[in-house]
């Protein structure tokens, strides 16, 4: 493969041999820069590019290779578009209940890769919950496997935790095993409109020993609730802050629980708590996962704290028109900064939010920004002593860096 | 001593007592012989030393002074590892964490607890109490084996099914690396950049350092829960009927499965009431909201009666339900009562595949005239036969381990894993080969070497090569099992 300098090939093996191949090849021979890509979906997330180098796409090794739905795993190729994933497990009344963006297009792979995960995180977890097994290709074209077919294991380092959210770094997944669950019949999301983010904060330590058991708890910040109204296609207040707890299960199970919910959060500072109803609680959903990809805006950041940091964050952000919505028993808030504001007032900005998160441990990063600011920042925030460990894992699996230059914190 | 000259010895101990004082060290032969072994009393050889830190700047020195002398070291929580994971394969040092016992934090707002390596599973679960809140993973020996332990096998228990892991509840790690450095990994912040080392320390065998502290995750405590147990003729009827619960969509909390022999035993111990002239028992749990467990409770009483079931018991009270579990939980402490000693297995197979895993365990019990019971977490397909056998006599031990060996293997052929919760250790070793190829293993072994670059931690085990460099002076002092090809 003959390559001009700044110049992007691209590569579409059909079955994970042919991938091994081709970066076997390419480590012995040019020893170009490898992008594994999935669905493409997240590539804006990942900062200021290379221009040199193969695109290696997955896309065609997207067979269902295991499907025992009784014993309520799954194997698949890495390639597979999630919404796929999802049209199989449904047949046998199964799901995997991470919320994934743009399903469509996404693949399991590229999720996996990215750490996805949305709303229901709260109760149903993440990625270091499902996945049982994978196989995956070093930068060298050594093929290799990890975990197994079988729920529980624990033989062998677990390189599956390695490989979730290493954005392609240290290898290529080829085959992923996941543990699945039965489908929850009825998805019920509760608004609650609040008189101020303190308020929130108290119905957060109420929830605490709520009798209910939510899947999700969401906050946003008045222009992130705009938004989320406008694109889940529902009319609720959005002059104050908002609160939206999620419920899953029998149409029993959720109708006592808003019962109890509603006398639970019974309170003077809650201005109105609201059914949504279950047509319009999927489309909540789907907007808050999709949250993350704000379009056209300057920079979205992701900032990680305690659940306790959250409700004073989402001031700050109300208080900068920041559409933030904030995942509030995991401490996680994405926003989006306004478009209205210029450069130098984007940045300090974010520093101080970047100091809100560091005061308590936390830490704050881009998953996109815009130029002039995004080559001046730095996208993954304060450095960790840990990165030291990193970069040696990084060096034992992929001593030249041909895998995603750049795409690591510690580079 | 085997692996230090005479004077380094001295010197070892003489650095050491700078550190831990007299009382925080043992090197006497008669005083090592306790620390020979752990819950894998198949393999022995005594550590050199065994010192007891309190403190993380104490492990940190001495980490440092092993590595200034060469010493390999292995870090130990309870002992109650039934991989041998704690064994000191040629000599050297063994750091227990037990007098490391504190709850550092508890913070109910955060949903998470700080806690100290030594400190015993069950503890937190008592200093937990009443508070709403649980900390998850409940392995059978929680009234004995520490968190640090508990990380390190990525340990498992009953609850499980429902609950996950051990790496599902942890949020962070605070360790001394094998090259004395103190680090910190994840904590209370769910998601920071970068790999999930937390992710891949736990389950490590102790092999990438010794782990100081421990963020984990507090989970709520189930608004109410349905004990019951399924009464059946046959294993066959029991595991068909687990089958048929999980293919109908249920996730129990739990699902433990007891044939025979192991009902006879707690029966003796207990005196609960199991029925002696039934094939197995099935202890089935489920939890969650008020109004939803007892449809729950009522769809797996007629699952268990449409697959043979002679009759489904529930526990009535509170107390009956912590008779049920207390049964459950001491099974193996029941076992002394039918051998002076024992091997228990760990295998996963597909649940749907625990009829096949079961025949098999009958029938190399019956082909190598080695007694085996089963008390095991059916619903995640995770048996663990228990080989009856005396340890005094090795013709017996050389049949023990043939017979494992055949169920391990089946396990494997049957599309599962030799070990679902207790480790590779030195015990199954052997296996790595069948369950991994040449180049998972040499990943593997890169990973080692990223976080153990010279080997001294914990050297020998899990990966057949002890990954080790400049430690190749450290041999297992007994050959290990061999799986068939
Ligand atoms: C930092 C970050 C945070 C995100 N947060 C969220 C979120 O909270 N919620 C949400 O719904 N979406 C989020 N996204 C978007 C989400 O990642 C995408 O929706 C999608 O899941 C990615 O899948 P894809 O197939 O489109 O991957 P691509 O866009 O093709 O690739 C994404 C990354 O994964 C790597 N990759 C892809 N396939 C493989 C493979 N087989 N093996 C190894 N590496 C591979 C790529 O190299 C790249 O680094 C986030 C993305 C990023 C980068
Ligand atoms: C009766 C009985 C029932 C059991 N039931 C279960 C069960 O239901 N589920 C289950 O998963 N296991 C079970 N086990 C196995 C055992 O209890 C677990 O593996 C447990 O986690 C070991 O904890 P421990 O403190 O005894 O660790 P040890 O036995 O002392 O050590 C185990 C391993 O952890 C390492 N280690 C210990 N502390 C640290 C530390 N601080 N840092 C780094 N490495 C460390 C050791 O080097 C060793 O490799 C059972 C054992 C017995 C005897």
């Amino acid at each position: 493969m003959s390559q001009s300098p700044k110049s992007i090939t691209e590569f579409s093996p059909v079955s994970a041999k042919e991938l091994a191949r081709f970066l076997r090849d390419n480590s012995k021979g040019e020893r170009s820069n490898v992008f594994p890509v999935g669905g493409r979906t997240a590539l804006q997330f990942l900062g200021p590019h290379q221009t040199t180098g193969t695109l290696l796409s997955t896309h065609q090794i997207a067979d269902v290779i295991d499907y025992p739905a009784r014993d309520m795993t799954i194997t698949v190729g890495a390639g597979m578009r999630t919404s796929d994933l999802s049209k199989i497990l449904a047949e046998e009344n199964q799901e995997l209940p991470i919320d994934i963006s743009h399903n469509q297009r996404a693949t399991i792979g590229g999720a996996i890769s990215c750490n996805v995960s949305g709303p229901r995180r709260y109760e149903q977890g993440t990625f270091r919950d499902y996945l049982i097994g994978m196989a995956a290709v070093d930068a060298e074209g050594k093929e290799f496997h990890a975990g197994g077919r079988v729920v529980k294991n624990v033989a062998g380092y677990d390189l599956c935790k390695l490989m979730i959210g290493s954005r392609g770094t240290l290898g290529v997944l080829t085959e992923i095993t996941l543990k699945v669950k039965p489908k929850q019949a009825h998805l019920e999301a509760v608004w609650i409109n609040c008189e101020s983010f303190e308020i929130i904060d108290l119905l957060c330590e109420k929830m605490l020993n709520s009798a209910t058991r939510p899947v999700a708890m969401e906050a946003f910040t008045p222009a992130a609730c705009q938004f989320v109204v406008a694109d889940a296609r529902i009319s609720f207040p959005t002059d104050y802050p908002v609160m939206l707890v999620f419920y899953e299960g029998t149409e029993k199970k959720l109708l006592w629980q808003i019962g109890m919910l509603r006398s639970e959060l019974d309170h003077p500072g809650v201005r109105s708590i609201e059914e949504v109803g279950d047509e319009s609680s999927k489309l909540l959903l789907g907007t808050l996962t999709e949250f993350p990809d704000g379009g056209d805006v300057p920079a979205t950041f992701q900032a990680n704290m305690r659940p306790s940091r959250v409700a004073s964050f989402l001031e700050y952000c109300t208080s900068r028109n920041i559409s933030a919505v904030a995942r509030l028993g995991n401490g996680i808030v994405t926003g989006h900064l306004p478009d209205d504001i210029g450069p130098e007032t984007q940045k300090s900005v974010l520093d101080e939010l970047s100091a809100h998160t560091h005061k308590d441990g936390g830490n704050l990063i881009l998953l996109n920004a815009e130029e002039p600011i995004a080559s001046e920042l730095s996208w993954w925030g304060r450095a960790e002593q840990s990165w030291s460990v990193m970069k040696a894992i990084k060096q034992s699996l992929d001593p030249s860096g041909l895998l995603n230059p750049g795409g690591t914190p510690f580079e | 001593m085997s692996s230090t000259t005479e004077s380094s010895a001295e010197q070892l101990i003489r650095r050491f007592r700078d550190v831990v004082g007299e009382d925080g060290l043992l090197y006497r032969p008669e005083e090592l012989i306790v620390y020979e072994c752990d819950g894998y009393v198949v393999e022995k050889n005594a550590p050199d030393v065994v010192v007891f830190p309190s403190t993380t700047p104490q492990i940190v020195e001495l980490v440092k002074i092993c590595n200034d002398l060469n010493v390999p070291f292995v870090p130990r929580g309870a002992g109650t590892s039934l991989a041998g994971g704690t064994l000191p394969v040629g000599g050297g040092v063994m750091i227990t964490l037990t007098r490391m016992q504190e709850i550092l934090e508890i913070n109910y707002r955060d949903r998470y607890a700080i806690v100290e390596p030594g400190l015993v599973n069950v503890h937190l679960t008592q200093a937990l109490k009443g508070s709403g809140y649980h900390y998850a993973p409940d392995p059978s020996s929680q009234g004995a084996c520490t968190l640090g332990g508990n990380v390190a096998t990525n340990s498992g228990g009953p609850h499980t099914l429902k609950y996950g892991v051990t790496v599902n509840h942890v949020l962070g790690i605070e360790y001394v690396s094998p090259q004395g450095e103190l680090m910190r990994l994840g904590g209370p912040q769910e998601e920071m950049p970068g790999y999930d080392l937390t992710g891949m320390f736990v389950g490590s065998e102790g092999t990438f350092g010794i782990c100081t502290k421990i963020w984990v995750r507090l989970t709520r405590d189930p608004a109410a829960h349905r004990t019951l147990l399924g009464i059946f003729e046959t294993v066959k009827d029991a595991t068909e009927t687990i089958s048929a619960i999980i293919g109908a969509g249920i996730i129990p909390a739990a699902l433990e499965m007891m044939d025979q022999g192991i009902i006879a035993a707690l029966e003796e111990a207990f005196h609960f009431g199991f029925p002696l002239d039934a094939g197995a028992v099935l202890l089935i749990e489920t939890d969650g909201l008020e109004v939803s467990v007892e449809q729950e409770a009522l769809d797996i009483e007629r699952l268990c009666s449409e697959n043979g079931a002679r009759e489904v018991r529930r526990a009535g009270t509170e107390a009956e339900r912590q008779l049920l579990w207390k049964c459950r939980k001491q099974a193996f402490g029941a076992i002394g009562r039918l051998s002076p000693s024992y091997c228990t297995q760990d295998g996963v197979v597909p649940r749907t595949k625990l009829p096949e895993i079961l025949e098999c365990i009958t029938e190399s019990s019956e082909r190598h005239g080695i007694r085996v019971v089963n008390v095991f977490h059916a619903g995640d397909g995770n048996i663990h036969p228990i080989l009856l056998f005396d340890e005094r006599d090795p013709e017996q031990i050389k049949r023990v381990m043939a017979a494992s060996d055949e169920i391990l293997n089946r396990c494997i052929d049957l599309g599962g894993s030799v070990t679902g919760e207790h480790g590779i250790g030195v015990e199954k070793i052997s296996f790595m080969s069948r369950l991994f190829t040449e180049d998972d293993l040499e990943i593997m072994g890169r990973i080692r070497m990223a976080m153990n670059p010279t080997g001294s931690c914990s050297p020998s085990k899990m990966l057949p090569t002890a990954g080790a460099c400049g430690m190749e002076h450290i041999e297992r002092s007994h050959p290990g099992k061999q799986a068939h090809a």
